[in-house]
């Protein structure tokens, strides 16, 4: 791969530590060119120092007498990734337009895909059954029309939304907090190979960059920055998909967010946001197509002949639901009987196994 | 003179003769024994001493020289009490007997004389029995268990004199009769009973399939809802103890001197249920000796680790071994000794620390999944089955209808039990928990419907192919428990129901 003088500007200039994305933006703004900042660096000092201190300016200067731009250009080529900038045509719109965009993007896999219509799906990093239940509904709705869904490789809904995008055949984006060739949590390493190879993963962070705290608020902006809306599934009160919902918001974004049970710890701080924001409030994947303009589903679930027994149990969960020692006593079943029926109906999509043995129906 | 007596030791389960010879000559007075013996055999010098005189025997000034043969091997116990005095009272000439030859002599002496009774009495006369020795004199506190073995002439005795009476043709004690066995109820049964165990169904019901087809199960649930006692029941369940049970766990229980001698013989399956603060060697076996351990005293039974997580993990590995192989071998520099360890394994855990799981749960999932990562794959391999117990609300516990009682179950089970030893008549295994991956190829056909329902299950319940295996299993044995010949949809779908217990899952 071979960059053009800009791009090489930025692969340089984002490799210097210390500076945040917007200083090293208005850096690259200074000149007409950006790579005159490169070229003509020596020239610039007093005005390079006014924007920022002497030290980080010595940091530039010895980094390109020390011609590290070539090396880091080879590392981009070694690793397979490819580095985006800010420049560049296939840089996508919608993120030139939030606050503080990234001058590089890191970029593994299809760049394609930052082109597409994009939906960011989010939420704990310990959800519980009914937040992955949910994720998984949603995920396979945005799938079936062709939307990408963005995440941010964590533990919990993340993982989640990014397995069933691929398990689907969908596109999916994976922006990281951590260097793009540091996977963290390591535990995600089998989806982060797959969305590598079927799917995009981006992250703003020079290559070898630790999972610093601090990056992933930083790394959740650009989360909402790629997409044109986002869904909160779960989110317990201190979650840090709270923190993208709030930069959705105030980068314009739409914010799908979806209630849950008001005695779960774990769905607090969705459905304190859901109060104050007006009409974030979705139920089903169709909400969000209403939202973005886009043709409905149909929801209708499939007409699955169902037999007295399960007639009676989907009639009793539409109600509420229920434990399986209710059901028994309903039924009148035998366990072993009840048992095998519930889990036919559970595999094929007619209700959900919930925490501590407890049933619920899907629509 | 010198005077041979014959006595027995044990190594494990194995028992070895042990010939104890007394020599008596003129000299300083000194009661010398050799043949390496521990400080329990050593301590026998003052036993002896004072047993004999308070007998109403002498017990001259002379040298005393005891020689346990084979004098290469470490002998350990007090058994050989009772042989060793004998043994001076023929060389010292106060004690007649032509018939001392005949007989095995084992048991312990107090300072008055009197017999007490020791460990390991089974595991040593049915060893010496198939040496071909088969007259023996023992304490009366071991009648018992040396009842139940057939083709033995046992003299039990109370005291020294008595023994020596008999010896002498003074006395006439009359063998000891056969006792016939049978399986016991009588203990297990009356606290422990799935008829008082409200709801739970679904565990119930995991515990049945598990005993039926001798699964190794996990139960996961919050604290207080009745893991435990649930687990108390499984016994109750179990099929009846035979003959060839009994005396293989009695044989390991008299060693570890935990038998009752009341009863002589281990009628009902033990239930062990070792906290979790046990070391591996508590679990394994060990000691200086190489005593069993709780996987071998639960051999034929239940092994129950509550809060499986909490124990150390080099201790749950140790359990590897056994559970794949049914025995534990362990080495010690004394010795090397097999013991059978085939026993069930039941587990429970917490969902997370905090122990509130689901919703109310707090903790990190960091902390739950440095509490999960302690059970490490290959142990939950091991682990066909595993179900959720949960919180039984008031008025569930107070529902209509009565739960089944544990003979019920008990009875299903037994069939199930019986299809699979006349199925596995020539595979060399007991139970569909065994089952090699060609034999469930071999036995687990299932239909297409099934072909459907497994693949929906890898869809949408994460599946592993690790655990495809222990659902066709346990499938095997729902199919069993319901006698049918072929596994059907049915019994898959509730096989998939208790799928172990999956790692990866969020």
């Amino acid at each position: 791969m071979n960059y053009t003088k800009e791009q090489k500007a930025c692969i340089w200039l984002s490799s210097i530590e210390g500076l945040n994305s917007s200083k090293k933006i208005k850096l690259l703004t200074m000149r007409e060119h950006p790579y005159e900042l490169y070229a003509d660096l020596r020239n610039m000092r007093t005005q390079i120092i006014m924007e920022i201190d002497e030290l980080t300016y010595e940091k530039l200067a010895h980094s390109k007498e020390a011609n590290e731009i070539e090396q880091h250009c080879q590392a981009l080529q070694k690793n397979g990734v490819y580095a985006l900038t800010f420049f560049d045509d296939a840089y996508p719109r919608v993120l030139k337009e939030i606050d503080t965009p990234p001058i590089l993007l890191y970029c593994k896999g299809d760049i394609s895909l930052l082109g597409e219509l994009c939906i960011a799906v989010i939420g704990t990093r310990a959800p519980s059954r009914y937040g992955i239940t949910i994720t998984e509904q949603f995920c396979e709705g945005l799938v079936e029309r062709g939307i990408v869904i963005v995440s941010g490789l964590a533990r919990g809904i993340d993982a989640v939304a990014h397995k069933v995008a691929l398990a689907c055949g969908g596109a999916t984006i994976a922006v990281l907090g951590s260097g793009i060739d540091v996977i963290y949590p390591f535990e995600n390493r089998n989806i982060y190979k797959e969305i590598a190879e079927n799917g995009l993963i981006i992250s703003e962070y020079k290559m070898g960059t630790r999972p610093n705290a601090y990056q992933f608020p930083e790394r959740n902006r650009l989360i909402s920055g790629v997409s044109q809306g986002v869904l909160v599934t779960e989110a317990g009160a201190k979650s840090g998909s709270l923190i993208t919902a709030d930069f959705a918001l105030k980068q314009g974004k739409e914010l799908f967010l979806v209630p849950g049970n008001i005695t779960s710890k774990k769905s607090e701080g969705a459905n304190l946001l859901l109060k104050s924001v007006q009409g974030a409030m979705v139920t089903n994947v169709n909400d969000i197509f209403d939202a973005l303009g886009i043709k409905k589903l149909d929801l209708q679930p499939q007409v699955a002949k169902l037999d007295m027994i399960e007639e009676t149990i989907v009639k009793a969960l539409r109600e509420g639901e229920k434990h399986l020692e209710q059901l028994l006593a309903l039924t009148e079943l035998r366990i072993a009987d009840l048992s095998a029926i519930l889990v036919k109906m559970e595999l094929f999509g007619i209700i959900n196994k919930l925490d501590n043995n407890y049933y619920g129906v899907t629509e | 003179m010198l005077a041979k007596v014959k006595s027995y030791a044990l190594s494990g389960l194995e028992g070895y003769l042990v010939d104890i010879e007394v020599d008596l000559r003129p000299g300083v007075p000194v009661f010398d024994i050799v043949g390496l013996p521990s400080s329990s055999i050593k301590e026998a010098r003052n036993r002896v001493q004072t047993a004999v005189k308070n007998s109403g025997y002498e017990f001259k000034g002379k040298r005393v020289t005891i020689n346990l043969a084979p004098a290469d091997t470490k002998k350990d116990g007090s058994y050989f009490d009772f042989p060793m005095a004998i043994g001076f009272l023929l060389s010292s000439g106060q004690l007649p007997s032509d018939i001392y030859k005949d007989y095995i002599m084992i048991g312990e002496l107090s300072l008055d004389g009197t017999l007490r009774g020791v460990n390991g009495i089974m595991p040593m006369l049915i060893s010496a029995l198939q040496s071909g020795y088969n007259k023996f004199i023992i304490p009366q506190g071991n009648v018992k268990e040396a009842s139940y073995i057939k083709g033995i002439e046992v003299i039990a005795v109370d005291t020294l004199s008595q023994a020596c009476f008999f010896l002498s043709g003074l006395e006439k004690i009359v063998p000891i009769e056969l006792c016939e066995y049978k399986a016991g109820e009588e203990k297990n049964c009356a606290d422990a009973d799935f008829a008082f165990v409200k709801g739970q169904s679904l565990a119930k019901r995991a515990l049945e399939i598990a005993v039926a087809g001798g699964h190794n199960i996990l139960m996961s649930g919050p604290p207080g809802t009745g893991k435990t006692m649930l687990a108390r029941c499984v016994p109750s369940i179990m099929p009846k103890l035979s003959f060839e049970e009994a005396i293989e766990i009695t044989k390991i229980h008299s060693i570890a001197g935990i038998l009752d001698s009341e009863a002589g013989i281990v009628r009902t399956r033990p239930f062990r249920n070792p906290h979790h603060t046990a070391s591996s060697y508590a679990l394994t076996g060990g000691g200086s000796n190489a005593m069993p351990g709780e996987v071998s005293l639960a051999h034929h039974g239940v092994l129950f680790l509550d809060e499986i997580p909490e124990y150390q993990r080099k201790t749950l590995e140790t359990l590897r071994q056994p559970l794949e192989g049914g025995s534990i071998t362990v080495a010690r520099v004394a010795r090397t000794v097999e013991y059978p360890a085939r026993f069930m394994l039941i587990a429970s855990m917490n969902p997370c620390p905090c122990g509130r799981g689901g919703t109310e749960c707090t903790c990190s999932a960091r902390e739950i999944a440095i509490y999960r990562n302690k059970l490490s794959g290959p142990l939950l391999d091991r682990i066909d089955i595993s179900v959720t117990v949960d919180n039984v609300e008031y008025d569930e516990l107070r529902c209509k209808g009565s739960s089944e009682s544990s003979a019920d179950i008990k009875e299903r089970v037994e069939t199930a039990r019986q299809i699979q030893l006349e199925r596995y008549k020539l595979e060399g295994i007991f139970s569909n928990s065994q089952m090699s991956n060609a034999l469930i190829e071999k036995y687990c056909a299932i239909d297409f419907e099934s072909e459907g329902l497994l693949k929906q299950a890898y869809k949408r319940l994460n599946l592993s192919a690790r655990g495809t295996i222990r659902v066709l299993k346990t499938a095997r044995t729902i199919a069993d428990l319901d006698k049918a010949q072929n596994i059907s949809s049915s019994h898959l779908a509730e096989a998939i129901q208790f799928r172990g217990y999956e790692k990866e899952r969020l």
